[in-house]
């Protein structure tokens, strides 16, 4: 390996010699504009959905929200609103990354995301990918991951887009998003928040929602400015706070309340220097909660953590169609709360990416290594390719080692923390077929994955909850992503589906993992008619397993929301757009005893000018 | 394949099918909700699940009912049940999580009336006189609002509460005196405290060794095993046993456990032996004598030892299933050699043995 390295730094020494200054524009216009390019340029092998940006503003500003209906993953939700986590191909809450600007940002503490405390209106695309991902997005890419990007313009345009809008349980939401830029410099304003006092309906019952009420406000900014012809500096903020009240279940009053406050910030300096391009990154990012078991007291409970990460990425062209990326980086994160002593960690990485197109052929291999005195790092790597048999037919294969790594409380919580634990490690592979047919395009995905050491908390002998690297899980299963756009008397109208069948099988019980429906499904349609559109959205959800021993489950259920739009003029465009969630008014839990909303109604003023 | 063969074994599939229909297409008689002997394992659930529920097994006869409160009366116990206090001839179920009490005939399992107010956090309960003790403790991370509700045993109303030190957990009681054991709730604590039930009033405070979990009287002793703090305290301590006077409520006599790693649980009184358990192993103790240093045997069984009772010379054990999501098991062991004698599906997570 190390051998391997140093003949690679040769390389790149020799290469210098020879480089001449070449101003490829067009090539760098992704490297400029995105700041996770590795989503588009090394995700060989693997199916990368980008979520319209019109399906963002036309869905409720909760991650939750927008996934549920446009992705095959499957969502648990404590309630609306409220914690929710993802299992995508089966796998565990903290096997799935979230990735702000190509930075991991699940919580240090629990190792996953909440999905309902990300404000989506702040973001101008989010993109879901699923598959392995370790070697280039860390801990917990396993599952799959999913991007909340912002991109820049150089178009010299200005834009402005204010939202608002009302709905039931006197929920409110608004939101700006500003996008300014000249020829040398680029700004991006975006400002969401939502409200709720969440007191909805348990249907079946004469019981309403208590304590749910929540608010939560993001506040993104994004600033990019060229420095020469080769040096372009930018910057990306985003800050987001939400107050929650826990609510109650069926049987239990609650009273608890729970504060988020995050920010994160990303700034990269880029330089293209003929065949090279170097990428200088500097994030910091600050995780903060506080729990109140009654939010009329003082009391609570609390954590933060801070996260510094350093990273070089030195790409070099070798030609049009081969290149090579060398990454070093630096991973600080210092923690400290109520039950966490400690809690410390400092990761160095060194990785390596490779990419050569050959004709149809396109495949990558990456490797990285991390050193740690946390845990027992393995060699992650990932080797991908596609192949285009013709005009209507791509085959994807890809292959990866990837991890999840103890959390800080799986490490230092003081009631149980075990430091000697390793990561969870998965060996997986899948094969992807891509079918485009005019307006039709399915893609459809087989994989396999072998996780290793899960980190599961169990009682030892004394009682004592303690996490331990125990079971091992085999997932296999079937993706399907499907999309027709096509037109019905000169207007378009856009059908999209999704289907998972996912086997998550405990190796010891040879059961399925509990909370990991066998079914998932998504269709909608949407038709554009004069000045009206509307937009069809339902899931389907097959049953899961509340315990191991698949003796006791959840019903599966089926929702559906129907959307009618109406603008009224074009410039300044104005809309108008009405919502109904749960029309058939459908009463369905994805946690026991934790019931969902019934029917409910919104709407949306938008002004774009 | 011989289909001759084929066919007959379809024939004995299909016979034997039929027969398992007989017994099952035929009305039954009314069940009969008469529990007049056996075993109830009360099964705490999930936390926030709302699926506690309680399991009658009968030994005699290897039958076992699931969710008998649900059943029998129609409506959900609620969610994580305690404890049960038996009583006469009632049943007084402390459903924690839900803050309530249901109160049932022991016998029939019929729902006798419910408290769910001037509770929060609660425990476990105990009768003296004619009134019902409910150990609460508040908030759990707030050590100042712990107290003792309680209630009148014939009306079920409420008479008022008692403000007693942080974590109160098992309760027991001679003629009207209640010692009131406190663990400590959500951090640690090391006190008996003694209620005069005459005047409901804490008159004493014992201070014992820490995390008292466990009491049983003998003549005018009231003997108290503490478990020490664990491991992820910030000093380990060992295990006691203290002897108090119940005429003095002085400690005469204590005994603590050589290692600090030794954290002892369970204490019981069978005749003039005592028997505790550290970790999935039992040890047997002769009251006044020194502590035992090796085990009698233990249960290997057993996930986690989540309920405990010796009763009529067997040994019965409550275990979750070992990720805590499943059905548990109640395993029935001999006494006199730890023999696994009996074992039965519960519910989830059974946290307590109860006897008709």
């Amino acid at each position: 390996m190390n051998r391997n390295l140093y003949l690679i730094f040769t390389l790149f020494i020799c290469g210098c010699i020879h480089v001449t200054a070449q101003n490829d524009s067009i090539n760098w216009l992704d490297e400029v504009r995105l700041s996770d390019i590795k989503l588009k340029n090394n995700s060989e092998g693997q199916f990368v959905k980008k979520l319209e940006d019109s399906l963002i503003e036309q869905s409720e500003p909760l991650l939750t929200s927008l996934l549920k209906f446009n992705s095959p993953f499957f969502f648990r939700e404590n309630g609306y609103g409220m914690v929710s986590s993802a299992s995508v191909r089966g796998t565990g809450a903290s096997q799935t990354a979230v990735i702000w600007n190509g930075i991991n940002i699940n919580s240090q503490f629990t190792g996953q995301t909440d999905f309902n405390t990300i404000n989506t209106k702040v973001f101008d695309n989010i993109s879901l990918r699923p598959g392995g991902g370790s070697v280039v997005y860390g801990s917990g890419a396993i599952g799959g991951t999913i991007h909340l990007n912002n991109k820049f313009n150089f178009d010299g345009g200005s834009e402005n887009d204010l939202s608002i809008g009302y709905g039931s349980f006197d929920t409110y939401q608004a939101s700006y998003n500003g996008d300014f830029s000249n020829e040398k410099t680029s700004l991006k304003i975006g400002v969401s928040g939502i409200s709720s006092e969440n007191d909805y309906k348990y249907l079946g019952t004469d019981e309403l929602n208590e304590n749910g009420d929540f608010y939560n406000a993001s506040l993104s900014a994004s600033i990019a400015h060229w420095l020469e012809d080769s040096n372009i500096l930018k910057f990306y903020s985003n800050y987001y706070q939400g107050d929650r009240g826990f609510s109650g279940t069926l049987n239990i009053p609650s009273n608890s309340k729970y504060e988020d406050r995050n920010s994160r910030n990303l700034l990269e300096w880029k330089s293209f220097l003929g065949n090279f391009t170097s990428s200088l990154k500097i994030a910091w990012i600050r995780e903060e909660f506080k729990y109140y078991e009654n939010r009329d007291s003082e009391e609570f409970s609390f954590g933060n953590a801070e996260t510094t990460i350093i990273k070089y990425d030195l790409a070099y062209d070798f030609s049009a169609d081969k290149k090579l990326n060398l990454i070093a980086d630096y991973n600080e994160v210092n923690g400290e709360g109520s039950g966490i002593a400690n809690a410390e960690r400092r990761i160095g990485g060194l990785s390596l990416l490779w990419s050569h197109e050959i004709n149809q052929l396109n495949y990558q291999l990456s490797v990285r290594q991390e050193i740690t005195n946390n845990y027992n790092s393995p060699l992650l790597f990932s080797a991908g390719a596609s192949y285009q048999f013709s005009d209507w037919y791509l085959i994807r294969l890809n292959s990866s080692r990837n991890f999840r790594i103890p959390t800080f409380n799986d490490l230092f919580w003081l009631q149980g923390g075990n430091t000697i634990l390793d990561p969870e490690t998965s060996i997986q592979a899948e094969l992807g077929n891509e079918f485009v047919f005019n307006d039709l395009s399915i893609n459809l995905t087989g994989y396999f994955i072998d996780i290793d050491n899960l980190i599961r908390w169990t009682p030892d002998e004394y009682g004592l909850w303690r996490p331990e690297n125990t079971a091992n899980v085999h997932n296999y299963g079937v993706e399907v992503f499907a999309n027709w756009k096509g037109e019905i008397g000169g207007n378009p109208l856009n059908f999209s589906s999704n289907y998972a069948f996912t086997r998550s099988i405990d190796q010891q019980t040879g059961s399925q993992l509990i909370y990991t429906p066998k079914h998932k499904v998504t269709f909608s349609a949407g038709y554009k008619i004069d000045n009206f559109n509307f937009l069809f959205q339902s899931l389907y959800n097959g049953s899961i397993y509340t315990s191991s021993d698949n003796n006791y489950e959840l019903d599966a259920y089926q929702l559906s929301n129907f959307s009618l739009g109406y603008s009224f003029s074009a410039k300044p465009k104005i809309g108008l757009e009405f919502n109904i969630n749960n029309i058939f008014n459908k009463e369905y839990q994805s946690l026991p005893s934790r019931i969902m909303p019934g029917r409910s109604y919104n709407s949306t003023l938008t002004f774009k000018f | 394949m011989n289909y001759k063969h084929f066919l007959f074994l379809l024939s004995i599939l299909l016979f034997l099918n039929s027969c398992e229909d007989d017994t099952d297409c035929c009305p039954m008689p009314e069940p009969t909700a008469d529990f007049a002997s056996g075993t109830f394992v009360l099964n705490e659930g999930n936390f926030g699940s709302g699926n506690t529920s309680v399991s009658y097994i009968n030994e005699n006869t290897g039958e076992v009912q699931n969710q008998v409160f649900n059943n029998i009366n129609g409506f959900e116990l609620g969610d994580t049940a305690q404890s049960i206090e038996m009583h006469e001839d009632l049943a007084i179920i402390v459903v924690n999580v839900s803050n309530k009490i249901e109160i049932v005939n022991r016998y029939t399992f019929e729902t006798l009336g419910t408290i769910n107010a001037n509770l929060q956090n609660p425990r476990f309960a105990e009768v003296v006189g004619g009134n019902i003790y409910v150990s609460n403790w508040g908030d759990g991370s707030n050590p100042d609002d712990d107290f003792v509700a309680v209630f009148n045993l014939t009306d079920f109303s409420f008479i008022k509460s008692i403000s007693v030190a942080e974590g109160p957990e098992k309760m027991t009681s001679v003629e009207n005196s209640l010692y009131v054991a406190h663990k400590g709730g959500f951090s640690f604590n090391n006190i008996i405290s003694v209620i005069d039930a005459r005047a409901d009033v804490v008159t004493a405070e014992i201070e014992v060794g820490d995390l008292p979990n466990s009491m049983v009287i003998s003549g005018s002793d009231l003997w108290v095993l503490s478990s020490g703090k664990p491991s992820y305290a910030e000093v380990e301590t060992a295990g006691e046993l203290s002897k108090i006077n119940i005429n003095t409520n002085e400690v005469v006599e204590s005994f603590e456990f050589p290692e600090s790693n030794l954290h002892p649980e369970n204490l019981n009184l069978v005749g003039t032996d005592a028997y505790f358990t550290i970790g999935k192993s039992l040890y047997n103790y002769s009251p006044g004598g020194t502590l035992p240093s090796s085990a009698e045997f233990s249960f290997d069984e057993a996930a986690v030892l989540y309920g405990f009772e010796i009763h009529n010379e067997k040994i019965y054990i409550a275990s979750p299933n070992a990720d805590f999501t499943g059905d548990g098991n109640l395993y029935i062991y001999d006494l006199n050699d730890g023999s696994l004698l009996e074992q039965y599906k519960t519910g989830i997570n059974p946290n307590g043995i109860y006897f008709n």
